[in-house]
């Protein structure tokens, strides 16, 4: 009911709602996918996690922030380009995953869903108000050497930032679905998330496993942090809305598969980026939700899951 | 315990006499996030649905009281009961989502925080609701308006509201509503399978709880004056819900307040003293460290802890009381003790045709008059289910007379528990067609099929753990006496029948495998079925309680209830059974007597390969 | 023969239930010794006890001389335990030679590719699987599968629970011959089976478990004499 109403208020609400010209779509699209890689970035930290662990991340977003604060720090008194100071950033993230991982999370793997995820929440409102007390409520944004420029395919611009940051973005995606597919130590992982009782019975170190793929999940979130700190500003609350936004993308593309994480990310930043230009920017979000709350109900299984919830 | 609460109440009466105003003020901050949490409870701690969403529900409430406030004039007062209407629509349409789709766990989690976040972006995108800005109402202080010059009329209008809830969650505590939510929490397929009918709870729950906090919501809107998406509809007030229940303990009466009264002060101290000089956010950071706290040293919550440490301390308590919920009240107990409750379950004179030799399908013999028309109790045609690519159950039919004992045997993986999930309703059948006493039962669900006669077992037992024997029986009692009392009454009876009368106070998770059969067995019994289908009860059993098991349930087949068993236990099943079915990969290879079957070439080879059936006694 | 798994006094259980108590029993290397009894009497309790799946409560069990419990599955794996759980516990999605390969101890390739070889010598099915995901075989391939698994470790001790389940005969069969293989060829069984003639056709000592303890124990010869195995075991 509300939905509708929602929907129905929709062409009120825009007031370019038939004026819109095909180069803005394009325009919407490219950057929408452009950004994308990002959260594709994002929700395969996200899933991974889950498809190892079974337990949801709630403080993704948040350590996404930290992500972007380092890149912040490093390009503020270090002089480090976000495009350079990503592999830090996510290799600090991966050590604060790591421990979270051991200290709290590792104490609840067996607890009801319902703890977890309030174990989760008490780290995401730590980090947060971390941040917070340390950098302040203002919004920041980095500035990267790539900031300001364009190139231009025909009447549609590039954002080069955003070029840049796809790029890196879909090169960790590449480079981690690598690692689990071609080595060993992947290979465990994915034998882990498959059938966790299996992975013990045949002597897998369980516990350093979970470990090792927390920490990488903090790491892939990490580096995507660092990417958008010059496109995107922050403070610490959009943590939040970051880790709404990877559940949307790890719900659509289906929880624990990594190609849904790649391809949900991509069709929640183009369904936004496309709501930002048929209606208005602050409603883009209504689009992600409500196709959030579609694919809960009627595949919650996602586009590439296999398990039902 | 009852006059420690009237003076406590007592004493919030009088307090404002002699508190500053900042000390009011506090007060009705934690009476009000009390009250949040305690309408919380009703879905999220008693009926176990965690909803992180419930700010949608303050501001629907808030926003639509403060609008007819400004548009129409209406008093507050009314639109207060107006906006909590709403609310519990929006809670309807998302519980019915949420249960109606079968989402648990993280997934409902994310349909309510969903559901909120739409509402919120649609209302800070509205300009007629003042878009992200919000609503501001004048200030008038006139008490039609609910608003008032003396801040210690908010306080009482927060206490009252806090009764109300504490009040409501009492009264469903108290009833079958809450015993029924406790064992939905608990286990909501063994839950079903005791004839209740889990969507309806949860939804009559969860539109209990959005009423009342969409009521939360116009206090909210008309104590602060002033309306904004963000922190009406946002994530952070739905979190600050949700968490004192759970601080102070989550499905209990008092959890909530003593939450709030935990949390509320701390926070605010926090936010006045550490939020200067630029220390923003501390008071959160103390928030998420005890919320990681509660979960890793107190995950049941302050509140059962508290009230552990105050029955041991002053030893009246007869026993601990080990379960979070305190559901037999003192009415029960008394009542409970007034007489022994009998032995009989059903006591249906349907007693013919058991001693008629089971060669031949006993059906109809109950009566000379209708051999032909009565149905089989239980009759299966053609029953079909696959899972993936194996055939789990293939084109059975099954005939059970009235008053039949009935063995289905067969090596595991035969089919046997997936053809009881068929009958039951806990699985549909892909094919085929089920009828309970000539009514046809496929697509019901389980509860239903329950309240029909037909009661399950579950091969690995599912007692509410932390319910103790009496009140997990009492579950399944509730289904024929909706009166908590008399329910409690019945569960009494069918406890000393199957042998537990000594532990009815010990919670289901001390006992030990034998009593937990039982149990099981105690529970099934308890909503007085026709027909009682049991998957293994004698698993794990020795011989001597397996003996008296198999007396037992000769009791129970002897009082006029059908039985269905499977049994891998072989003695057992021959020595009960008046004719047994056997299953092999799904299919019914052989039916007869014990006698016949025990020599069916078929049955050993299918139990032991076909090496043995040549050496297998003739 | 000398003695290489031996139980004195074993109690475990989940929560507050105590599912096996004073398990005592040995195992001599080489072997095949069957842990008999019905559904819930605490066989695979006992396997996961020793496997270091679920902890001791009580007792010893000690290993080729050593203590092991308290160890942790990892450990014990690396001593030499492997274990074929109830239900494969296979990776669905994964091929068959993933799965095989995840059995192996160590990171010596060469000694991992010669042990799959000797896997598909012995199961010539799983080598024209091997590039099949494990979660399409049928189930008596999947049995092959994780015993092959476990063979995967070359383990001086195997153990096996309920191989036969949920098998049509002729797996069954093929399986259970193929065990007589592995045993023959050294490797030491402990096998925990509902199906009962076939398990003591196979082993040389049995022990029948009731009730979480241990009930008889015995020769194989003396079990399938015994009067209370006959009649609630084999259904005769």
């Amino acid at each position: 009911m509300e939905l509708s109403r929602a929907r129905a208020l929709i062409p009120l609400l825009s007031s370019t709602g038939c004026s819109v010209d095909l180069t803005l779509v394009g325009q919407g699209l490219i950057s929408g996918v452009l950004f994308g890689g990002v959260y594709s970035l994002m929700a395969v930290g996200l899933t991974l996690i889950f498809g190892v662990m079974r337990v949801v991340n709630f403080a993704h977003g948040d350590m996404m922030v930290w992500g972007m604060y380092l890149a912040y720090l490093l390009a503020t008194h270090a002089g480090v380009d976000p495009y350079a100071g990503f592999a830090l950033c996510a290799a600090a993230l991966f050590v604060l995953g790591l421990l979270i991982q051991r200290g709290l999370v590792d104490r609840i793997v067996d607890a009801p869903h319902e703890m977890q995820i309030l174990l989760m929440l008490g780290v995401a409102l730590v980090l947060e108000n971390v941040a917070l007390m340390v950098f302040g409520p203002e919004p920041t944004r980095v500035t990267s050497s790539l900031a300001t420029a364009t190139l231009w395919l025909g009447p549609v611009f590039v954002d080069v930032n955003r070029l840049v940051a796809f790029a890196v973005a879909v090169a960790l995606t590449l480079a981690l679905s690598t690692f689990l597919f071609r080595t060993e130590l992947g290979r465990t992982i994915r034998a882990a998330a498959d059938n966790t009782y299996g992975a013990l019975v045949i002597g897998t170190d369980v516990r350093r496993v979970y470990a090792v793929a927390f920490g990488i999940g903090a790491a892939c979130v990490g580096a995507a942090g660092a990417l958008v700190s010059s496109i995107l500003p922050f403070q610490p609350p959009t943590g939040l809305s970051l880790s709404v936004t990877s559940f949307n993308v790890v719900i659509i593309g289906g929880m624990g598969s990594l190609a849904g994480a790649f391809v949900g990310g991509l069709l929640v930043s183009v369904a936004e980026s496309l709501g930002a230009v048929f209606l208005k920017p602050s409603l883009k979000e209504l689009f992600s939700f409500t196709l959030l709350i579609v694919i809960l109900l009627f595949r919650p299984a996602g586009l590439f899951g296999k398990r039902a919830s | 315990m009852r006059w420690a609460l009237l003076a406590a109440l007592a004493v919030l009466l009088a307090l404002p006499t002699v508190l500053s105003s900042y000390a009011v003020t506090l007060f009705i901050l934690i009476f009000f996030y009390g009250f949040l949490g305690q309408a919380w409870n009703v879905v999220g701690g008693y009926a176990g649905q965690l909803s992180v969403g419930h700010a949608a529900f303050v501001g629907v409430g808030g926003y639509t009281a403060a609008m007819l406030s400004i548009e129409l004039g209406l008093t507050p007062w009314l639109g207060m009961l107006v906006g909590a209407a709403l609310s519990a629509v929006l809670g309807a349409v998302i519980g019915y989502l949420g249960f109606r789709f079968g989402l648990r766990g993280f997934y409902f989690v994310l349909l309510t925080v969903a559901f909120a976040e739409v509402c919120r972006i649609a209302v800070s995108n509205i300009d007629a609701l003042g878009g992200a800005l919000g609503l501001y109402i004048t200030f008038t202080g006139n008490p039609r308006q609910l608003q008032f010059r003396d801040g210690r009329a908010y306080y009482y209008l927060a206490l009252a509201l806090l009764l109300l809830a504490t009040a409501t969650a009492w009264a469903i505590e108290r009833r079958r509503f809450g015993v029924y939510l406790a064992a939905i929490r608990e286990d909501e397929g063994a839950a079903e399978a005791l004839g209740v009918n889990a969507f309806a709870y949860k939804m009559r729950a969860m539109v209990v709880s959005s009423f009342l906090t969409g009521l939360g919501g116009t206090f909210y809107a008309f104590y602060l004056f002033s309306l904004q998406p963000n922190t009406l509809f946002g994530i952070p007030l739905s979190v600050e819900i949700v968490i004192r229940p759970i601080i102070g303990g989550a499905g209990t009466l008092l959890g909530p307040i003593l939450g709030s009264f935990i949390l509320t002060p701390l926070a605010e101290l926090s936010r006045l003293y550490l939020g200067q000089g630029g220390l923003h956010g501390a008071h959160l950071i103390a928030y998420g460290v005890l919320l990681i706290g509660v979960v890793l040293f107190l995950p049941e919550g302050a509140y059962p802890r508290l009230r552990r440490a105050l029955t041991r301390r002053d030893q009246s308590g007869l026993a601990a009381h080990t379960s979070t919920h305190a559901t037999s009240t003192d009415a029960d107990r008394s009542s409970g003790r007034a007489e022994p409750a009998r032995a009989d379950i059903r006591p249906r004179s349907i007693r013919a045709g058991l001693t008629a030799p089971a060669t031949t399908i006993p059906a109809g013999l109950k009566s000379p008059l209708t051999p032909a028309t009565t149905p089989p109790l239980l009759e299966t045609r053609g029953l079909s289910r696959r899972f993936g690519g194996v055939q789990a159950v293939a084109d059975l039919d099954l005939v059970l007379a009235r008053g039949e004992m009935l063995g289905l045997i067969g090596p595991n993986g035969a089919g046997k528990t997936t053809a009881f999930n068929l009958l039951s309703g806990f699985l549909a059948p892909d094919a085929g067609e089920i009828r309970l006493d000539g009514r046809s039962i496929v697509g019901m669900p389980p509860h239903a099929i329950s309240r029909l006669g037909l009661a399950r077992t579950f091969q690995i037992v599912r007692p509410f753990p932390r319910m103790t024997v009496l009140e997990n029986v009492r579950v399944g009692a509730l289904a024929r006496h909706p009166r908590a009392a008399e329910a409690l009454e019945r569960a009494r009876g069918v406890v000393e029948r199957v042998g537990l009368g000594a532990r009815e106070r010990v919670p289901a998770s001390a006992l030990t495998l034998p009593e937990r059969k039982r149990l099981e067995l105690a529970r099934a019994l308890a909503t007085e079925p026709a027909l009682l289908l049991l998957d293994e009860v004698m698993a794990g059993l020795n011989p001597t309680e397996i003996e008296t098991l198999i007396q037992l349930i000769r009791a129970i087949h002897a009082s006029g209830v059908s039985i269905l068993l499977i049994e891998h236990n072989m003695r057992a099943v021959m020595a009960l059974s008046q004719r047994i079915v056997v299953l092999s990969f799904g299919e019914k290879i052989a039916e007869g007597t014990p006698a016949h079957i025990a020599h069916h070439p078929k049955v050993i080879e299918a139990y032991l390969g076909d090496e043995y059936v040549d050496a297998a006694p003739a | 023969m000398s003695t290489l798994l031996r139980l004195d006094g074993l109690d475990a259980g989940y929560g507050d239930l105590t599912a096996v108590s004073g398990v005592s029993l040995e195992v001599r290397q080489g072997e095949a010794v069957a842990l008999i009894g019905s559904n819930g009497a605490g066989k695979t309790t006992t396997l996961r006890a020793i496997t270091g799946l679920l902890p001791c409560r009580g007792g010893r069990v000690e290993f080729a001389g050593a203590r092991i419990d308290g160890l942790g599955s990892a450990q014990i794996v690396a001593r030499g335990i492997a274990h074929v759980p109830e239900g494969r516990q296979l990776f669905p999605t994964l091929t068959v030679r993933d799965n095989l390969e995840l059995g192996s101890r160590g990171g010596d390739r060469r000694r991992r590719d010669e042990t799959l070889e000797s896997v598909f010598t012995l199961f010539p099915r799983l080598r024209e699987r091997q590039r099949q995901l494990a979660g399409t075989l049928s189930g008596g391939e999947q049995q092959m599968c994780a015993i092959g698994r476990g063979l995967m470790a070359r383990p001086r001790l195997l153990l096996l629970d309920e191989p036969s389940l949920g098998l049509a005969p002729v797996a069954v069969k093929l399986i259970f011959e193929t065990l007589r293989r592995v045993n023959d060829a050294g490797t030491t069984l402990l096998l925990v089976e509902q199906n009962v003639p076939r398990a003591l056709q196979l082993s040389h000592r049995g022990y029948v478990l009731e009730n979480g303890r241990i009930a008889l124990a015995g020769t194989r010869a003396d079990l399938l004499a015994n009067p209370h195995v006959k009649q609630a075991y084999l259904g005769l």
